[in-house]
């Protein structure tokens, strides 16, 4: 009777010690989830830690004011209809009439 | 085993006493004992293994039970963490923070060819001294490039993908409004210790771990602070004034919703500043306000029941003499003027004799309960000491109408909030609290709105000197204040102080000017007619300045506050 009881303090503790190797070496896989969601949280913050500064800096009204004067300043220059070209071959075309056009009036003067 | 050590001593195989063979009970003997000590020995390892197993199981036990941040802030070495805490303006608006920066440094023995670094160098950051890089490169001693490299700088150098350049990680602080916040907030050195303005003073509380996530937040409006800071840059221009300042603040709790002073600095750039004309003006600056002080004069004489507003004080002298001193009024006014006229039109000789009636004493005591020749107190390191004086022969006469005493502006906005806002003394702050001090009444809530009535009717009436300011819907009072700068008399400054509304007055702004000139191509809307700027009083640019901050601060602060809204705002019927 004695030593059944050894061996089944022995048996029930080796059982122990491999239930919590198992449970611990499944805890170590999540903590190294949580580790990588937690390195991804870092990085997020530190993103949002910066974006957050941009925001503030480029929403700041004496940088809009600015932005507002200089857009106010541009001069715009007119532009004929004609000189809008939807393709490359259009201007090509268009080009081609030009120097039609120079070549006829050279012509007309020469004549 | 128990009943065999008992009976160690006898054979057990013996039969009888006297056949016993001595030679074969020995051999037994020995046998028995010999298993005894393997017994013994099994029981040694077993005791071993044992100890093993519960020593590594304790162990085990241990780990399992280890906390997790430990083990985790090990590995997170990314892990950011600022060693200072934000800065916000009273709605949440970001004003400094600390950020990673990275000075340059150089380590001279991993740059190869170092004649082909310093053309590099020359190419990429032309303000460094070659010659000097030149000779602490070839001393082969580490040294330090460039300090607070900006992201520009440091893309360039990286670019180059020298070795010997090392990128030093460090925090410094960014200030996302520049110039706005430069006489408030102050500036930190490399090491973070804050070494001027609201970063000096809350230096320990910046830095207190325990809070790094929630934000410093200030009373301040960062909206408000730049309409003011740019409205007081163009009258600068305007009137070509050398200087300015402006401060709005909260007559009910004393808190600051804008304080300007111009000129002004970006504080993200490390400059030693030595001319005289950066200092806060408004709360180290010590001037002479002139005529404003009138209105204390009589606030005075009607809280003690010596007049009342319309009391009509007679025979008022064109000029006074005063032992060394003569005392006269800038225009000429009618020999008996109303006590609202006095302030209304700002007699020097009317404001004079009330002061006489008022007597020194009760002045002497208004003047300390006001705190007025004490060091204000501010939130921020720069504040001025306001000059001391005797109490000789005229001392009285000159204070009534503002001359002959020194104060910082922020002690006269305050000062002007307690006569404006029922009586109630307050306590200038720039940081927002659940609670604020009330402390004792300087004068009496009837005082109070007689008071209010007379600062709207120099605003309204023909014969006040703000009439500029009157801006529709906004009710605003106030009092002009014209001076010489004290001890350079060939220096002016024009100073206008509003509350708005004057039917329960929520805001007191001031607004000053120095040495500001006749803006001759400048066009007034006077009282409905156009006119062009041939004057150089207070009432023709601080209030014509005041007049265009409310106009366009009027709006927010109506919005922002429901009571002012309700009550000041007209609604649209249609």
């Amino acid at each position: 009777m004695p030593k059944i009881n050894i061996i089944l303090v022995i048996l029930l503790f080796s059982i122990m010690i491999g239930i919590t190797s198992l449970i611990k070496n499944q805890t170590r896989v999540i903590e190294k989830n949580i580790l990588k969601v937690e390195r991804n949280i870092t990085l997020i913050k530190k993103d949002l830690h910066e974006t957050e500064l941009d925001y503030h800096y480029l929403s700041s009204p004496n940088y809009l004011s600015e932005k507002i004067k200089d857009l106010s300043l541009i001069e715009y220059t007119e532009m004929d209809f004609s000189k809008i070209y939807l393709n490359f071959e259009d201007f090509i075309n268009s080009q081609k009439k030009i120097t039609i056009l120079k070549n006829k009036n050279e012509k007309t003067k020469k004549k | 085993m128990k009943k065999q050590k008992k009976n160690k001593n006898l054979n057990t195989n013996q039969h009888s006493f006297y056949f016993e063979d001595y030679l074969e009970t020995k051999q037994k003997n020995k046998r028995v004992k010999n298993s005894y000590i393997t017994q013994d020995r099994i029981y040694l390892l077993f005791f071993l293994f044992f100890c093993l197993i519960t020593i590594f199981s304790i162990k085990i036990i241990l780990v399992s039970l280890k906390p997790f941040e430990i083990y985790n802030q090990k590995n997170t070495s990314s892990n950011y963490l600022s060693l200072r805490r934000d800065v916000v303006d009273r709605n949440g608006v970001l004003v400094s923070r600390n950020v990673k920066s990275y000075h340059a440094a150089v380590k001279p023995n991993l740059i190869k060819n170092k004649e082909n670094f310093l053309i590099k160098i020359r190419l990429n950051l032309p303000d460094i001294s070659i010659k000097q890089v030149e000779k602490r490169l070839y001393k082969g001693k580490y040294f330090y490039l460039k300090k607070r490299l900006d992201q520009d700088e440091k893309e360039k150098l990286w670019s180059l993908g020298e070795k010997g350049i090392i990128f030093e990680p460090f925090e410094s602080r960014i200030y996302t409004h520049a110039n706005l916040y430069s006489h408030i907030l102050g500036q930190v050195d490399y090491d973070n210790y804050g070494v001027s303005g609201i970063e000096k003073y809350f230096d320990k509380e910046l830095k207190d771990k325990n809070l790094l996530d929630a934000p410093l937040q200030l009373t301040l409006d960062t909206n408000i602070q730049h309409i003011i800071s740019d409205e007081l840059n163009k009258a600068l221009d305007i009137f070509k004034a050398t200087g300015g300042g402006a401060l709005l603040m909260d007559a009910t709790n004393g808190e600051i919703i804008s304080l300007v002073s111009l000129p002004n600095f970006n504080i993200n750039k490390r400059v030693n500043i030595t001319d005289k004309n950066y200092i806060n003006k408004i709360t180290k600056g010590v001037y002479e306000l002139g005529s404003i002080f009138k209105t204390f004069t009589v606030a005075l004489a009607i809280d003690k029941n010596l007049v009342e507003p319309d009391t009509v004080i007679e025979n008022i002298p064109r000029k006074i003499r005063c032992s060394v001193h003569e005392i006269s009024d800038i225009k000429k006014f009618p020999k008996d003027l109303s006590v609202e006229d006095i302030l209304i039109r700002s007699s020097n000789i009317g404001t004079l004799m009330l002061a006489k009636k008022v007597g020194e004493k009760d002045y002497k005591n208004f003047i300390k309960e006001t705190n007025l020749l004490n060091i204000p107190k501010l939130e921020i390191e720069e504040l001025g000491t306001p000059l001391s004086f005797k109490w000789d022969k005229c001392k009285l006469e000159t204070i009534s109408y503002g001359h002959g005493i020194a104060v910082t502006p922020l002690q006269v906005t305050a000062t002007y909030a307690a006569l404006v806002n029922g009586g109630k003394i307050i306590e200038p702050t720039l940081i927002k609290k659940e609670k604020y001090m009330t402390n004792k009444k300087l004068i009496s809530l009837e005082t109070s709105n007689k008071i209010n009535s007379i600062l709207r009717k120099v605003v309204t009436q023909e014969e006040g000197t703000a009439s500029l300011a009157n801006i529709y819907g906004y009710d605003v009072g106030g009092k002009t204040g014209t001076s010489q700068k004290y001890g350079n008399k060939n220096e002016n400054l024009n100073t206008f102080i509003s509350v708005f509304p004057t039917q329960r007055p929520k805001y007191v702004l001031l607004v000053m000017l120095e040495n500001p000139k006749v803006a001759k191509d400048l066009i007034y809307n006077y009282r409905g007619f156009k006119i062009k700027g041939t004057r150089n009083e207070a009432g023709w640019n601080s209030v014509y300045i005041t007049g265009k901050i409310i106009k366009k601060i009027g709006p927010i602060l109506a919005i922002k506050n429901k009571e002012f809204y309700n009550t000041n705002v007209a609604e649209k019927v249609n």
